[in-house]
């Protein structure tokens, strides 16, 4: 890896076979591979997106006892397309009572955001392709936790311009969710970096590799993150800014055509990319299973390591569909309890417990077991004090 | 005090003062219906919103009104069967409960007896109803808490329910089927065998609806708590059915005033402990596997022989009238009838509906509470619209 001189920052490493046409840099640090891996990743990035939402709809019918999109090509593949094609040929309309200005750009700031995250993903290993990250800069995790908070602003803009009751309470629902859930989830990755000793993507995991994957290391780091990003991506149980059954979409509710389906691609563009965080994170990134290296199949992930990430990219999605087909919604009390009261406390004894057990220099099997007791612990006593306050569930007979 | 001149108001105001003064919260009025999803058809509430508390409710009803009751008296063709087929476009969910309720007044009024396999297929007819009904409530309240999956589950067993409806009366929502002294036309010849196909089906979709959301730890803290009515107050509200039942009353017209033959069958009546939203939705589901018990007993005893008397195709009843009432999904449904004893229609036509008084209990449940809770409430009552409009 070569190193810019004036800002300090990991340039990106070339494979070894690239010409130098298309490694030598030249405007302002850029190279074309760069570029061309800008394309790629975006286009690969949009292709996913829609795949994502056909997979959503079949899981959804199959959960609720039907089939999802069937007609559309091969069991409904093609549904997506067809849809997106519909919206760009439909009316936009912008209500009168709406801010003319700021009413149509809001759903690119929606939009924009989650797309650039997407630059710091490290999807494989170096050894093929050379590191397939675009920006592998040592700050990508304060990176990844920075830009998609500029949602936030899209969303409100969009609520408050809409001239409509229901998308300000939406958007006024939106500031307090990202404000409360920005918190667990930083928290929880200090957690991650510690551990790895950098603020690296592509460090965090190598390190993963040597040491064993996040989630048994930081399993409540791993709990407190996984919430907090579906929260952050308004995700059922944690829908209330869009809650159709109160407020009817929120702040989605006066667009219409691919304005608003800028803001649903969006929304399942940051379920794809908080899925690939998570399995960066703490899923080992492109590593096969937990020690693959100790056991000699290091070469498994190094040459098949974008499969193996995009596999538990397509896990941790699943995971959350399925959630969102199964769970009620929280309440705006519950949920900024559920941030302030118990997600925050838990990540700094999280923290805490990852900080004093690094600084006593116990081996690393020590810090994973204590933290995991620890949780364990923490949850299973906050399960039974919630279950104790609960009554009985059967009704009386008379 | 109005701000005469805001610049130089601001000027002389210490520090903070100014900011404070400015920042008042103001309460927000909002509209809710008649289009919103989870206003149940359209009912129409205008909720005024501090913040996310709704402070007040203002209901309007009526958009659905269309003189059901004014309409069955006009019936001088069809004469008294004219009112059922506008009563089943009332509570178009609780179709063969009201039916039965209508046509008991009418046998009232004028005297007549019904064979022993009508009223057992009255019944059986009657408790799928219920079951179809509370099929709609839960999977309604369901979408109304967030969830949207147990709507699914609710109809595909309310399907099977319906097709079995058709089947018996031609039609999946209004069969207008009861006849006085009995019922327009035998059952088809499976359909004892289809019933029990349905009680297997319900008993298996009944511990579905449990596993999917009755344990949920989401749904406990969206629906306990919330929404308490006490006895006093639903009692002085007119509250019946599964909102009365809920605050500890085993108040219930099939248990109480037994008609029909409900006092041959072996049922129990589930009443709650607190009232709130989780006791409404817990004894529904409680009764969901009553109205199974009752229908297994009546599909055993269900003896062969005609399903209509010798009555007369049009009815001329003495003159008089007749109030019965009954058990239906939603709780007290009453029929009340006058003949002047000339004509062949119904003189007076009148119901007594159980949403129209449970909804009344709305502005208890949700002034105070967050707008999501208001929804939640509303739906609890499991109230039809077009029951309450008429």
């Amino acid at each position: 890896m070569n190193v810019d001189p004036t800002t300090g920052l990991t340039l990106q490493a070339a494979p070894s076979w690239a010409p130098d046409f298309l490694t030598t840099p030249f405007l302002g640090g850029i190279a074309l591979a760069d570029i061309i891996a800008i394309v790629v990743i975006l286009l690969f990035v949009l292709n996913f997106v829609m795949m994502e939402i056909w997979l959503e709809r079949k899981v959804a019918g199959h959960v609720q006892l039907r089939r999802g999109p069937l007609h559309v090509g091969p069991h409904g593949a093609m549904q997506s397309p067809a849809d997106v094609v519909k919206l760009l040929t439909k009316e936009q309309l912008i209500p009168s009572a709406a801010d003319q200005v700021v009413f149509p750009i809001a759903p690119y700031l929606v939009f924009i955001p989650v797309f650039l995250t997407f630059l710091v993903i490290p999807w494989g290993p170096l050894v093929l392709f050379g590191n397939l990250v675009l920006r592998p800069f040592d700050l990508g995790l304060v990176y990844m936790v920075a830009i998609p908070a500029v949602q936030g602003v899209g969303l409100v803009m969009a609520g408050w311009s809409s001239g409509n009751k229901y998308s300000l309470l939406g958007s006024a629902r939106v500031v307090a969710q990202l404000i409360s859930y920005e918190l667990p989830i930083v928290v929880a990755l200090l957690g991650v970096a510690m551990m790895a000793g950098s603020l690296s993507l592509t460090t965090i995991v190598e390190s993963q590799m040597t040491r064993g994957w996040n989630v048994f290391m930081q399993p409540l780091g791993f709990v407190i993150f996984f919430l907090a990003t579906m929260s952050e991506m308004s995700r059922t149980p944690f829908d209330i800014a869009i809650a159709e059954s109160e407020i009817v979409g929120g702040p989605f509710i006066e667009y219409s055509g691919m304005r608003w389906g800028m803001f649903y691609l969006a929304e399942f563009a940051a379920v794809c990319l908080n899925s690939a965080l998570t399995a960066t994170l703490y899923l080992g990134g492109w590593e096969p299973f937990p020690g693959s290296r100790a056991l000699g199949l290091g070469w498994l992930g190094d040459y098949f390591g974008v499969l193996f990430f995009l596999g538990k990219v397509l896990f941790l999605v699943v995971i959350i569909q399925w959630a969102r087909f199964l769970l009620p919604r929280l309440r705006i009390d519950q949920l900024m309890d559920f941030a302030w009261k118990l997600l925050l406390p838990v990540g700094f004894v999280n923290f805490i417990l990852t900080a004093v057990l690094q600084i006593f220099g116990f081996a690393w099997f020590a810090v994973g077991l204590g933290v995991t007791l620890a949780g364990l612990a923490t949850l299973l006593t906050v399960y039974r004090i919630r279950r104790q306050v609960s009554a009985p569930l059967a009704p009386a007979v008379a | 005090m109005a701000v005469a001149n805001p610049p130089h108001d601001l000027v002389d105001a210490p520090p903070g003062e100014a900011i404070e003064r400015n920042l008042e919260t103001v309460e927000m009025t909002v509209n809710m219906g008649p289009q919103h999803p989870s206003t149940h058809g359209v009912f129409r509430m205008v909720l005024t919103l501090e913040g996310e508390r709704v402070r007040n409710v203002q209901s309007h009803i009526g958009y659905l009104h269309r003189g059901a009751e004014k309409l069955g008296e006009s019936g001088d063709l069809e004469g008294y069967r004219k009112a059922m087929i506008t009563l089943d476009r009332t509570d178009y969910l609780s179709t063969f409960l009201n039916e039965h309720a209508y046509i008991l007044a009418v046998e009232k009024l004028a005297n007549i007896a019904v064979p022993e396999r009508a009223e057992y297929i009255r019944i059986i007819l009657g408790e799928l109803t219920r079951i179809s009904s509370h099929c709609m409530f839960y999977g309604a309240f369901g979408a109304d808490s967030g969830a949207t999956t147990p709507f699914m589950y609710a109809f595909a067993l309310r399907e099977d329910i319906q097709s079995l409806f058709e089947a018996v009366g031609g039609a999946r929502m209004f069969p207008n089927y009861y006849r006085a002294g009995g019922l327009r036309e035998d059952v088809p010849r499976d359909f004892a065998d289809r019933v029990r196909q349905i009680i297997e089906t319900c008993k298996r979709s009944f511990d579905e609806f449990d596993a999917l959301i009755s344990g949920n730890e989401i749904f406990l803290s969206r629906t306990r708590g919330l929404g308490v009515i006490g006895q006093e107050r639903a009692i002085d509200l007119g509250l019946s059915g599964p909102m009365l039942r809920a605050t500890g009353l085993p108040y219930d017209v099939r248990k109480m005033e037994p008609y029909s033959i409900y006092d041959r069958f072996d049922f129990d009546v589930p009443i709650g402990t607190r009232g709130d939203c989780y006791d409404r939705y817990l004894l529904r589901q409680e009764e969901l596997r009553q109205s199974l018990r009752i229908v297994e007993q009546a599909v055993r005893d269900l003896p062969g022989g005609p399903t209509i008397g010798n009555a007369p195709k049009a009815l001329r009843p003495p003159k008089g009238e007749a109030y019965v009432r009954i058990e239906n999904a939603r709780g007290d449904f009453g029929v009340y009838l006058v003949s002047d004893g000339k004509s062949s229609a119904p003189y007076r036509v009148k119901y007594r509906s159980p949403c129209f008084c449970n909804l009344q209990s709305l502005n208890d449940m949700a002034i105070g509470a967050y707008i999501a809770d208001a929804v939640v409430a509303l739906g609890s009552v499991d109230i039809v619209l077009g029951e309450v409009d008429r």
